[in-house]
């Protein structure tokens, strides 16, 4: 079997009095899609971002690609980030002054892409994702649906190994959780990107390939679909 | 007001954002505080002008002259680059009145100094000072006397003869001046830069000057009120909105912006009073204001302290009330963001207009000094169509520059912020346009106030580039050693020379001194009005041989209104028709000075006469001429050679003391200079305000936006590209607006100049100041996003990510 692609063991992290992760362990293959589910204060997005480097734990260790995430600066996680990673969150967290495809384009952007290529490509995404009429509005002059799916084309248009989502569908209806769900899981499979995805709903968590139960900042079950 | 809604009030404003009451409380604080230091600059204005005013005697009407009272002559001379001000007073009979700041009028040979004064000549170079003063220190001079905590002043007691020359009165007078408040003194008492009496006062005009620029300064303050009232606006509109889908009414909600509002201003007004006194001792000593500013002079008055502290509640109130506007209007007013109506391209006409037309008029300017009607119709017209552009333009301003932000600016930080302008151009504006226009009226003011304040007395200005920079005019009094003068300068180390310059009428022996009646009586034979000097020497002083000087011979001067062959035809002349006399060649030729030596100037050093004699001709003669005798000493340069020529003469030039050609006109601008100042800090402290307006703005918006900035962080966005586009955000509207601000005065300072410019009128346009407000507006935008920055940190945080 081949060495995981994103390796965490042994987290522990607290907020002030409160345990948030109580020696959290997990693995993530290439290509692979992992559902963290559990309730609300079980440690489920804390654990997403120790995986996703955005917080350090307090101890214990993640690997990414063999290199601990948890020893890099700051500079070079947020370079990791922005190259290696995409992230999908609940509210979308759109630039609200950018347009659709100035928000696709950011990543590239930021990476250092020309604005022209960076929005020629940004696109195609959108067309590819069904929102390409959208292209020239604002995030406030969209639906709620079609504003996630211009976030998952963001995640997804600078080819990252791996997917972060945080409850993407949290604030959509069913019919539209479903449509993001089905938009993100697929483009990530056809560009063999892995998906981390937080959810408390069984049925978008059934989306991925396995399920990882949390609960009071514990891995209680994981479960392999 | 039902006590529910007022306790409700109460709890939603105090159990908020702690953060963001603070900067709201904050920001009314720091206005409040700004608009009593304003309210307390007229009164501390209006102080020093009462004082200065008040360095003479009260003037004596006609009727039986007096035989004893008190005489005063105000002279202002240089030490080290500091003016030096001594009021020379004499007193005859049994008088008890004292100058103000002493206890009595000091007796002769008797000197009051100033603190800093004594302080000077306890210093290392005291000793460079004592001899100046025309006596021994007997006490201080105390704060009722003195203009400011620095001011080098002096009170000296001489005999009335020492008074008898330029500027003091005649007549004794009952008493010391007393102005009556300042900004209203009476114009016999004014008193300019140099120490010389004015005929006319510019003092009338301040009071409605200097109450325009409150009234204008005051635009960005309340700006400042208004906006750090409107923090959080979304998000308290958004509760609002909520508060209304469960029932609240239109007036509940009212009442619950009115109380927010009233405890903000309360809290606001409370804390700027304190910050006000506990500021304005440091502020007071630090600005750079000639002779220093003491902190009790910034003492606004009680009716607009009162008015401002009950004032700025009922502001903030109504502020309140308006911000929640939207959300009365509808329940669902804040559910989606969309963009607001971004300001026409339409509204920069009137300011493009302006600015065309002042492009004609510095297209045609020969036509303006001829003072065209066309000419003077534009420029007036292209300015206030410059400032009515300025206050409307703004937010299109903002748009435009978002536009190009955006489309060509580099880089990502580019794009970001000028996405953000193109959506609230009118939010990025409205804390800048108060400034911008702010800094246009004081711009105006600090160019305009020395065309109405300036003294018809220029000094020696006039000999800038007529003689070598470091040479010292010294105007002596009329019965002075000149000789012991002159061999005393001389004898300085560093003096290259010393060239006299006496005036005498010359007559022929027994031609009796014409009658007071008769001076002007053409049939009385009023004499030939000599100049006795040494054309070589002056020559040699200044550089290059005078035209047509030939040494040791008596000449017409060109300025003669006598031909040649009239003056050759005089014989003999002797000083008054009397003693010694010089023979005036048949042949006599002209010599010709230089133009600026020759000036006919009201109070400064000029040449004029009908003959030019040799002093070798009238050696020995001692008596007193008409005019003040002066020297003209050339030194290598140093400072040190100059004070050294100053300390040489001692207290025997105290009629106008020695100084400089630059150093002169410097006097006699120093006053106007002074409310120059006053004007540029002013401006200075307005821009700060803008730029604390933005940055309180600014950081609510980075508040609001925190899920924005904690994802883009989570994006791997680096936080230096967040703060360039804050940087960018918050400083191109300020920059573009106060840009152009400065450009609308500064070309219509200019043009205007042109237009009015008054030959006896010594008018510098302010381009350093012009330069140091810009130079503030990028300050006050640097400070503005340093201010931001730990929100923007705070703002990043991945705890802003989380959704448990």
């Amino acid at each position: 079997m081949s060495e995981p692609l994103l390796r965490a063991t042994g987290l522990h992290l607290a907020f002030g009095q409160t345990k948030a992760l109580d020696g959290v362990g997990i693995e993530v293959r290439a290509g692979e899609m992992v559902a963290l589910v559990g309730s609300s204060g079980s440690g489920k997005s804390t654990l997403l971002h120790c995986l996703a480097g955005i917080l350090r734990p307090d101890s214990g260790e993640v690997v990414y690609r063999g290199a601990r995430l948890d020893a890099l600066s700051e500079e070079a996680r947020s370079r990791l980030r922005r190259d290696e990673f995409g992230f999908v969150f609940q509210f979308g967290s759109l630039v609200p002054e950018l347009t659709a495809v100035e928000n696709v384009a950011l990543p590239l952007r930021l990476a250092g892409a020309k604005r022209r290529g960076a929005e020629a490509k940004a696109r195609e995404w959108l067309e590819r994702l069904g929102v390409l009429d959208v292209a020239a509005k604002r995030p406030g002059e969209m639906s709620g649906g079609q504003g996630q799916r211009v976030a998952v084309a963001r995640a997804l248009v600078a080819g990252p190994r791996v997917v972060f989502a945080d409850e993407p569908t949290g604030a959509l209806d069913s019919f539209n959780g479903e449509l993001v769900m089905e938009e993100l899981m697929g483009a990530a499979r056809a560009q063999g990107a892995s998906v981390v995805l937080v959810t408390h709903e069984i049925r978008i968590a059934a989306y991925a390939d396995r399920e990882i139960v949390l609960r009071d900042g514990r891995v209680t079950s994981p479960v392999a679909i | 007001m039902g006590a529910f809604d007022v306790a409700l009030g109460v709890r939603l404003t105090l159990s908020g954002s702690r953060v963001r009451l603070l900067m709201m409380v904050g920001g009314v604080a720091a206005a409040v505080a700004l608009m009593l230091g304003m309210a307390g600059a007229l009164p501390a204005a209006a102080e020093r002008i009462g004082k200065t005013t008040g360095r003479g005697v009260e003037p004596v009407g006609g009727g039986e002259a007096r035989t004893e009272g008190v005489r005063a002559r105000l002279s202002v001379g240089v030490w080290r680059g500091h003016q030096v001000r001594v009021l020379l007073v004499a007193k005859a009979g049994s008088t008890a009145v004292a100058p103000p700041g002493v206890p009595r009028t000091p007796g002769q040979g008797e000197v009051f100094v100033s603190p800093a004064l004594a302080a000077a000549l306890d210093g290392p170079r005291g000793a460079e000072l004592a001899p100046r003063l025309p006596g021994k220190v007997a006490g201080t001079v105390d704060r009722e006397g003195l203009v400011g905590p620095d001011e080098l002043y002096a009170i000296a007691g001489v005999s009335a003869g020492a008074l008898d020359g330029v500027g003091a009165t005649g007549e004794w007078a009952p008493d010391f001046a007393k102005p009556a408040g300042g900004l209203f003194a009476g114009q016999s008492a004014y008193v300019d830069g140099t120490g010389m009496r004015q005929s006319s006062s510019p003092a009338e005009a301040m009071p409605l000057v200097l109450g325009l620029a409150a009234v204008g300064l005051i635009t960005p303050l309340l700006v400042l009120v208004g906006t750090s009232t409107r923090l959080s606006a979304a998000a308290r509109e958004r509760r609002a909105s909520a508060m209304r889908l469960v029932g609240a009414t239109p007036r509940q909600l009212r009442r619950l912006g009115a109380v927010e509002g009233a405890i903000v201003g309360v809290l606001g007004a409370a804390a700027g009073l304190a910050l006000f006194y506990l500021l304005r001792a440091p502020v007071a000593a630090a600005i750079p204001i000639q002779d220093g500013l003491y902190a009790g002079d910034v003492a606004p008055p009680l009716g607009v302290t009162l008015a401002v502290l009950l004032g700025v509640p009922v502001l903030t109130t109504a502020a309140g009330v308006l911000s929640l506007r939207r959300a009365l209007s509808t329940p669902l007013a804040a559910r989606r963001q969309v963009a607001r109506s971004g300001a026409g391209l339409l509204r920069l006409a009137p300011l493009a207009a302006g600015l065309l037309a002042l492009s004609i008029v510095y297209a045609d300017r020969g036509a303006l000094a001829t003072g065209a009607f066309h000419a003077k119709a534009l420029l007036f017209g292209g300015g206030a169509a410059c400032l009515v552009g300025l206050a409307i333009s703004g937010a299109a301003l903002s748009r435009l520059a978002g536009a190009l932000l955006a489309r060509w600016g580099p880089g990502l930080a580019s794009q970001f912020a000028g996405r953000r302008l193109l959506t609230d151009p009118a939010g990025a504006a409205r804390t800048v346009t108060g400034t911008a226009l702010v800094v246009v009226v004081v711009g105006w003011l600090m160019a305009f106030l020395p065309l109405l304040t300036s003294s018809q007395n220029e000094g020696n200005g006039h000999l800038i580039g007529v003689l070598p920079g470091s040479t010292v005019v010294v105007t002596l009094a009329a019965d002075s050693d000149v000789d012991g003068a002159v061999a005393g300068a001389r004898a300085v180390p560093g003096v290259t020379g010393a060239v006299p310059f006496r005036d005498v009428t010359l007559r022929r022996p027994g031609v009796p001194v014409p009658d007071e009646m008769d001076l002007d009586n053409p049939s009385v034979d009023q004499g030939v009005r000599a100049v006795v000097a040494d054309c070589g020497a002056l020559g040699t002083l200044l550089g290059t041989p005078v035209p047509g000087c030939r040494p040791g011979t008596v000449q017409r001067l060109s300025t003669s209104e006598f031909e040649a062959h009239a003056l050759a035809g005089a014989g003999r002349l002797a000083p008054d028709g009397k003693g010694r006399a010089v023979p005036v060649p048949r042949g006599i030729d002209t010599v010709t000075l230089p133009d600026g030596l020759t000036r006919d100037v009201s109070f400064g050093f000029t040449v004029r006469g009908d003959l030019l004699v040799p002093p070798a001709m009238l050696a020995g003669w001692d008596e007193p001429g008409q005019w003040f005798p002066t020297l003209l000493v050339a030194t290598d340069g140093r400072a040190d050679t100059v004070e050294a020529v100053r300390t040489s003469l001692g207290a025997t030039a105290m009629a106008l003391p020695p100084t400089t050609p630059g150093e002169s006109a410097e006097l006699a601008r120093s006053e106007s200079d002074g409310y120059r100042q006053a004007a540029l800090i002013a401006a200075l402290a307005v821009v700060l305000t803008g730029g604390l307006s933005l940055a309180v703005t600014t950081a609510d918006a980075v508040r609001e936006r925190y899920r924005v900035h904690a994802a883009l962080t989570a994006m791997g966005t680096p936080a230096r590209l967040l703060r360039r586009g804050v940087l960018l955000h918050t400083g191109v509207p300020l920059l573009l607006n106060i840009g152009l601000a400065i450009l609308v005065t500064a070309a219509t300072s200019w043009l205007y100049v042109r237009v009015t410019a008054q030959a006896l009128a010594v008018v510098r346009l302010p381009w350093a100041g012009y330069a140091a407000i810009g130079a503030a507006a990028v300050v006050a935008s640097l400070l503005a996003t340093a201010a931001v920055l730990p929100f923007v940190r705070a703002a990043t945080r991945p705890d802003a990510l989380r959704t448990e």
